[in-house]
């Protein structure tokens, strides 16, 4: 439907005060026309209300076509159209203008260059602009002759031909060599007799044979080109044919617009060719140029803004999801809490405080355990049993003090045990310090050692607590 | 002016969506801090649940069981030392005193080394409706002997310690 709408183009051509207008699409470079229209002037505001895509061109009662010779060496496109400037300021005078220039032809010696200089008056020329409804829906705007010009361009296959162009009183002729427009001129052709409008056209064509002959030199013009009323004048044609023995073409877009009849396609002929009109012969003015950059802008921003809010609504749907599963989390976490809230008996400050003074006298009373004391001393008592044990509490100190005798046969058992006692003592000590006193007697192979508390100090780290 | 609307808006929408991230963002980040407040809370709740069930198994029943008079602690500590007398030759060394916690009574035992079942049970003594505290504990070649004291906490006016 975008694609549809995109492709539809307006392209319109006044003349004095009729405008032809044609409402095309475009599909792969070939033209159907969907509506065609002709008016009074009047009405063309109100025709290009909301027309997007339009193709202007204008009948301008002033023109600028001349040629002017150039030194090679200049090449800057501003400094080229100081130059015209500068050498036109006699033609022009002190009007406006806006023109576009390009080289027809070159010295023997390559060291001049005649450009070809086209341009319109502002003042004339930019009572086109009053029309469209936006400016920077004008896709092309250009004065009726070029229009002219690049339809035969496109339909006629030579690089040198006349093409004449009239409807009612007016008539075109365009000289075109080597593909560029060389010569152009427009004329009013009054007769008293219609009889004498087929010789007065012959006339002019013979004149601008000659002028163009005269001018540029060795120029053959392969066909005469004929468009508009005179194409369907059969008569015309044949006496054209027979002043010049030139073959005679009609321009007839039918294989690129579609749409339209034979006569249909005479009566909009410039119309149709303003859809073909290059760069080099539009005209058009800054503040168009200026209105389609902003609209230009204007996409390019709507696009880029509309690609930032699509890239911060992604962000914004991942920072929502992140934000609601957090919400789940709290809720499913809230829940737990409240359940185990409910769950949990609640005690007052009285009971606790009963719990507390029982935990304390216990914490007091059950520090001591001789069972605690002898589990820590298990190494050492699976060893060998003690032969005394005194343990004993006093002001929250503990003193513990152990005995140990035992008779060997030979020295090297001895010696083994005392080994494994003192390994067995040295693993109690990295928790509970103890020392000892060796009181074995060697000579007689009888082990004594008696194991004390270092210093009076309080019991190690109960192993495991229990209820007396 | 339709696109120019459009641009305004989408960069409306976009500036709204901007604070509202900062929004979600922010709430996210309240959020996981009461999450974790939270999460803190059902920690601290299990392990009074835990503590809970400890008290209820442990330390209840010893309180259930405390008496509320000193009186009735007293009774208590002689009934006590009656009952184990005989068995691990029980000897008052100190006679019932108080220090503000309960009452106490200080005994001296004395058991046979070969008497083995008497030796076990001496290892598990206990006292249900109070504490036990060994303060002295002396193995020779012959006996087990030492002191103990018997502690009995009341209700009655002993809470300030």
């Amino acid at each position: 439907m975008i694609n549809l709408a995109m492709s539809i183009s307006y392209t319109i051509n006044i003349q004095d005060e009729i405008v032809a207008a044609l409402k095309v699409k475009e599909k792969s470079g070939v033209y159907t026309v969907l509506e065609e229209q002709i008016f009074e002037k009047d009405e063309l505001k109100e025709y290009l209300v909301k027309k997007k895509r339009v193709y202007l061109s204008a009948d301008q009662d002033e023109i600028l076509d001349e040629k002017v010779v150039i030194t090679n060496s200049i090449k800057n496109d501003k400094v080229l159209r100081n130059t015209i400037l500068h050498k036109l300021s006699n033609v022009i005078s002190s009007k406006n203008i806006m023109f576009n220039y390009y080289e027809i032809s070159r010295d023997a010696h390559d060291e001049t260059i005649t450009y070809q200089v086209d341009g319109v008056y502002e003042k004339e020329y930019f009572k086109l602009f009053e029309y469209p409804d936006e400016l920077e829906d004008v896709k092309s705007a250009t004065t009726s002759r070029y229009a002219l010009f690049s339809l035969s361009q496109k339909c006629i296959d030579s690089d040198s031909y006349l093409v004449v162009y009239s409807r009612g009183s007016k008539i075109v002729l365009l000289a075109v060599s080597k593909n560029k427009l060389i010569f152009s001129r427009a004329s009013t052709v009054i007769v008293d007799k219609p009889e004498d409008r087929q010789s007065t056209i012959v006339d002019e064509i013979s004149r601008t044979i000659a002028y163009t002959n005269q001018q540029f030199r060795d120029i053959n013009f392969s066909a005469i080109a004929i468009s508009g009323s005179l194409a369907i004048d059969d008569e015309v044609c044949e006496h054209i044919y027979m002043a010049f023995q030139t073959p005679i073409t009609v321009l007839y877009p039918n294989t690129f617009v579609k749409g339209l009849s034979a006569e249909e396609h005479q009566s909009y002929i410039l119309a149709i060719g303003n859809l073909f009109v290059g760069k080099d012969f539009q005209f058009i003015p800054d503040f168009v140029k200026s209105a389609q950059t902003f609209s230009l802008s204007k996409n390019i921003l709507l696009v880029l803004s509309s690609l930032v809010l699509f890239i911060i609504m992604f962000f914004t749907l991942e920072a929502y999801e992140n934000y609601s599963n957090m919400l789940d989390r709290f809720s499913s976490i809230e829940s737990r809490l409240t359940r185990m809230v409910r769950k949990s008996e609640m005690h007052s400050k009285e009971e606790l405080e009963k719990n507390f003074v029982q935990l304390q006298i216990a914490e007091k009373y059950l520090q001591y355990r001789p069972s605690d004391m002898l589990l820590t001393l298990k190494p050492l008592i699976e060893l060998e049993k003690p032969v005394s044990l005194e343990w004993s509490t006093k002001n929250e100190n503990l003193y513990v003090k152990l005995e140990f005798k035992k008779a060997f046969t030979t020295l090297e058992t001895l010696h083994e045990f005392e080994h494994s006692f003192l390994a067995a003592l040295e693993e109690i000590n990295s928790t509970y310090q103890l020392k000892y006193t060796n009181k074995t007697n060697y000579a007689k192979m009888s082990f004594e050692y008696i194991v004390s508390s270092a210093k009076k100090k309080k019991a190690p780290p109960q192993r495991r607590r229990r209820r007396r | 002016m339709i696109r120019l609307i459009a641009i305004g808006f989408s960069i409306v929408l976009s500036i709204l969506l901007l604070s509202t991230i900062s929004w979600f963002e922010m709430e996210e980040a309240k959020i996981a801090e009461i999450n974790k407040k939270n999460l803190i809370h059902i920690e601290n709740l299990k392990k009074i649940q835990k503590i809970n069930i400890w008290l209820d198994k442990y330390v209840k029943p010893s309180i259930m069981l405390r008496p509320d008079t000193a009186l009735e602690a007293e009774e208590n500590l002689v009934k006590y030392f009656d009952d184990n007398a005989a068995l691990y030759n029980f000897l008052v060394s100190k006679y019932i005193y108080s220090d503000g916690l309960g009452k106490y009574l200080d005994v001296t035992f004395e058991v046979k080394r070969e008497n083995n079942e008497t030796l076990g049970k001496l290892m598990n003594l206990h006292f249900k409706k109070g504490f036990l505290q060994f303060k002295e504990f002396k193995l020779d070649r012959d006996s087990i002997s030492g002191n103990i004291q018997i502690i009995q906490p009341f209700s009655e006016d002993n809470n300030e310690s």
